[in-house]
């Protein structure tokens, strides 16, 4: 089996005396999608947040595309193709949709510094753009206002952003939050689409969508690793049953 | 360099100090509750030493004067508050800069016009005009040491303030966890206008008390008013316990520094060297201070972590 | 964005329709009228309005690109001033080593203490950049031997390798019309490029930015560096005027002018810094004659433009900064 892109090593973290991550050890292997659940308050925020950067862990190590990430901070790890579309949707408001992917591409190292061309007025530059806008659905919203978008096509648009980056990983904080039943099935297709190209650690509530997309689930309770398996396996666990599925059942 | 003279500096490092924790208590707390850029807070300091200024002249009478004049210059505050400084509490901070830098232009100008532009007269009041042999061979002036003694014990008061009332542990959650103290159910806009009248009041107290040493003059407030922002800086906003060890650090670099620093370059450059570097050197310590402060703690000594 | 096959006349509509380029224009016309009439008090106030201008357009790159609000930006204005009068005393006046000076002098200073005042926001930064410009202040009023408080007479204006460009108020003006309009192209050419795309990112969602890849400290010095370095070539013309240089070019009042004329004339594009800076310079000429209270009219001014806008549109800084070709 190929190296994993992703791998957690016993990764613990406290805020005083509340440990939030404890010892959770878990890999992403390539091509797979990945899915995170647990009930609310097991920690999984923290997780994504010591995952991408923003949050240095206590104890343990990250590693990624084969290196030691764990003293990296958010915009080293991105600059490697660690790519985090965030659990509100996070977009430049008052850039329309294409500018907002051409920042990405630049932010992701295509000429940052340069102080010469206009960016917005570089054909090859736009060329890109238009093909992410493309491949999420968003071909006529590119010119746009970011803000004037519809909640999932801000969704979509973010996803574009982090696909134009060519990233190695995609760490997506409940991407479904939110979102209505038509928008959801959309952004389920695109996801769907791109499983197997890139790797995908999946953060998610909704089990319908962790289910028909996720090719092994991680449990997270109380802030620590319950068991990690085939969806089918999960699904089945009584202890899983009972800690979280169980509540579902109930409503 | 005599012992007298250090002791003596040492003793005007803390007089400053607590000049400058009176302007800045004030600042801290209204940065700190509102997240609130006040550039004006000098313009009371000026303007608190102006009205105690008249009214010791008017009254003949300096203790009297000075309760009036802090009466004045409370009622002020609540005044600009509610002209000016309440609708700017929501905007951003270029606004608040832009806004409050229009108040200094005001102020100063109106009071150009009103008592022209020479320094007012505010003499020391007669008991405390001499001054008193600490020990043997060394004196120092009384006023000054009048200064050091209500500074302290306004620091006192303002802790037992924070730390002992109702009103004091809203302000003091207000500058930690505003949303939360909202949620409460407190009126935060009540809570500000009083924190700033407060501390309108407190930087006049300063400037009152500074006005027997200082020329009272319409741009007096500008010095002391950058050097209170590099307390507040160094200190934490939103810190009283921040903002008087601040005060008192800078109190003593500044003053020391202007005392010693020219004689130490002197020992190790040569004289000439000393005489243009010494006094430029001195004058930055204080900036250089905040610079290391801020190296090792981008929010100051006891303000919040930046998360 | 129109076709490569644009003709004369669409071009000259095309310029003529850009804010930057009428502005400029209005600043060659004044010069000229005022040639033509003789007025040296009109070239004088045509070169200190450019100047000035100048250094608000560097201060506007600042505030409303990198969002940035430094409330230091006379530091580096005094600090060219400086340049011109310490290397004056130097024997040193070729305009081609005094401007380079003053604009690397400017930029120093913004580089050094930008390493620690780009560590902060918000009103920290606001403040520490005010400290640094104050501790100018004092540096600069230590200086014995280049007049201490007081300032001195500078000892002979800058030349072009001996030969006296900058002899009279129109050859001034002429230079401050010319290195305005270079400056402004320049600011707003990087306005537009890769870089202030960033800078504009990193302005209005920093956490995003850096989640795609990109921490915008390094953005954030060169901008702040770069603006510094205008603003001490900008002071360097204005010593250069008036022939002398104190330490009041550094007092905290003309950094609060500076963000004066780069709000009143909208932060959202460059050139706005200009019309702010003609309006308070007009509004200086307007008024002094009458009261020697002028800036108490300014103050008002300020203020009530402050009140009356609306809470909505008082976030201008938040609004996105227009690409600057729209005219």
């Amino acid at each position: 089996m190929a190296d994993p892109v992703l791998t957690l090593e016993r990764l613990s973290k406290s805020f005083s005396a509340l440990a939030v991550t404890q010892a959770v050890s878990l890999d992403i292997r390539p091509g797979e999608i990945h899915a995170l659940i647990g009930p609310n308050g097991a920690g999984k925020t923290t997780l994504v947040a010591q995952v991408a950067g923003a949050l240095k862990p206590d104890s343990g190590v990250i590693s990624f595309a084969g290196r030691d990430v764990t003293a990296l901070g958010v915009a080293a790890r991105a600059r490697l193709g660690l790519s985090r579309v965030f659990q509100i949707s996070n977009v430049v408001g008052g850039f329309t949709a294409l500018e907002n992917v051409m920042v990405a591409i630049i932010a992701a190292g295509d000429g940052p510094f340069r102080m010469g061309r206009r960016a917005l007025a570089d054909a090859g530059l736009r060329e890109q753009a238009h093909a992410a806008l493309d491949a999420v659905g968003l071909a006529g919203r590119a010119l746009v206002a970011a803000a004037q978008l519809a909640h999932g096509e801000r969704r979509a648009l973010e996803l574009a952003m982090s696909l134009a980056q060519h990233p190695r990983l995609l760490l997506l904080d409940e991407p479904m939050a939110g979102t209505g039943k038509a928008e959801g099935e959309r952004l389920a297709g695109l996801l769907l689409a791109l499983k197997g190209r890139i790797p995908m650690l999946l953060i998610e509530h909704d089990m319908d969508t962790v289910f028909r997309l996720a090719d092994r689930v991680s449990v997270l309770i109380s802030g620590a690793l319950a068991m990690t398996g085939a969806p089918e396996a999960v699904r089945r666990d009584p202890l899983v049953r009972a800690a979280y599925l169980g509540e579902d059942e109930a409503v | 360099m005599s012992s007298a003279l250090v002791i003596s500096q040492l003793l005007n490092g803390l007089q400053l100090g607590v000049i400058l924790f009176l302007v800045a208590a004030g600042l801290t707390l209204v940065f700190g509750v509102m997240d609130f850029i006040n550039l004006a807070h000098g313009v009371q300091y000026m303007l608190g030493a102006y009205l105690v200024a008249t009214l010791v002249a008017w009254t003949g009478h300096f203790g009297l004067g000075l309760l009036l004049g802090l009466a004045a210059a409370l009622a002020l505050g609540f005044a600009m508050e509610f002209l000016v400084f309440r609708h700017l509490t929501r905007r951003d901070h270029l606004d608040q800069v832009l806004g409050t830098f229009g108040v200094i232009l005001v102020v100063t100008e109106a009071v150009r016009m009103i008592f022209g532009p020479a320094p007012l007269a505010l003499p020391t009041p007669a008991v405390f005009s001499g001054s008193i042999a600490l020990f043997e061979g060394f004196n120092y002036p009384t006023w000054r040491l009048v200064i050091l003694a209500v500074g302290l014990g306004v620091a006192l008061l303002l802790w037992y303030l924070v730390n002992r009332t109702r009103m004091g542990m809203l302000v003091r959650a207000g500058s930690t966890h505003p949303a939360t103290v909202s949620a409460l159910g407190v009126d935060i806009d009540r809570l500000f206008l009083c924190v700033f009248a407060f501390g309108a009041m407190l930087a006049g107290l300063a400037g009152a008390m500074a006005g027997p040493l200082v020329s009272v003059e319409p741009t007096m407030g500008d010095r002391i008013v950058i050097i209170a922002f590099v307390v507040v800086v160094v200190g934490g906003t939103g810190s009283i316990k921040g903002a008087f060890v601040a005060a008192m650090l800078i109190g003593m670099v500044d003053t020391l520094g202007r005392a010693f620093v020219p004689d130490l370059l002197r020992a190790f450059l040569g004289r000439s060297a000393a005489a243009t570097a010494g006094p430029a050197l001195s004058s930055m310590l204080i900036y250089l201070l905040m610079a290391a402060v801020l190296s090792v703690r981008p929010s100051g000594l006891f303000g919040r972590r930046a998360s | 964005m129109s076709g490569a096959a644009a003709g004369a006349r669409t071009l000259a509509c095309r310029l003529l329709a850009h804010r930057t380029v009428l502005l400029i224009a209005l600043f060659a016309a004044a010069l000229a009228a005022a040639w033509a009439a003789g007025s040296g008090h009109g070239a004088a106030l045509v070169a200190r309005t450019a100047l000035l201008a100048l250094a608000a357009a560097s201060l506007s790159f600042l505030i409303g690109q990198a969002g940035l609000v430094s409330f230091g930006h006379a530091a580096p204005l005094g600090i060219g001033a400086y340049c011109v009068l310490i290397l004056g005393e130097y024997e040193v006046r070729n305009i081609l080593v005094v401007l380079p000076a003053a604009f690397a002098a400017g930029a120093a200073f913004a580089a050094i203490t930008g390493l620690v005042a780009l560590r902060t926001r918000g009103i920290y930064f606001i403040m520490i950049t005010l400290a640094f410009a104050q501790m100018m202040f004092y540096v600069a009023a230590s200086l014995s031997a280049f007049g201490g408080d007081d300032g001195m007479a500078i000892a002979g204006r800058s030349t072009f390798f001996g030969d006296r460009i900058l002899r009279t108020d129109t050859q001034i003006a002429v230079w401050a019309v010319a290195l305005l309009a270079a400056g402004l192209v320049l600011l707003e050419r990087i306005s537009a490029s890769r870089f202030g795309l960033m800078l504009r990112t990193g302005r209005e969602n920093e956490a995003k930015l850096e989640a795609l890849g990109l921490d915008p400290f390094r953005h954030r010095l060169i901008a702040l560096a770069l603006a510094s370095g205008i603003a001490g070539v900008a002071g360097a013309m204005l010593a250069n005027q008036v022939d002398y240089v104190s330490p009041s070019l550094m007092n905290w009042h003309i950094s609060g002018e500076l963000i004066v004329m780069v709000v009143l004339g909208g932060a959202a594009r460059i050139s706005g810094a200009v019309i702010g800076a003609i309006v308070v310079v007009a509004l200086d000429e307007a008024l002094a004659p009458f009261t020697a209270h002028w800036k108490l009219g300014l103050g008002l001014v300020i203020v009530a433009a402050v009140l009356l806008r609306g809470a909505d549109i008082g976030a201008l800084i938040g609004r996105p900064a227009k690409a600057p070709d729209h005219g």
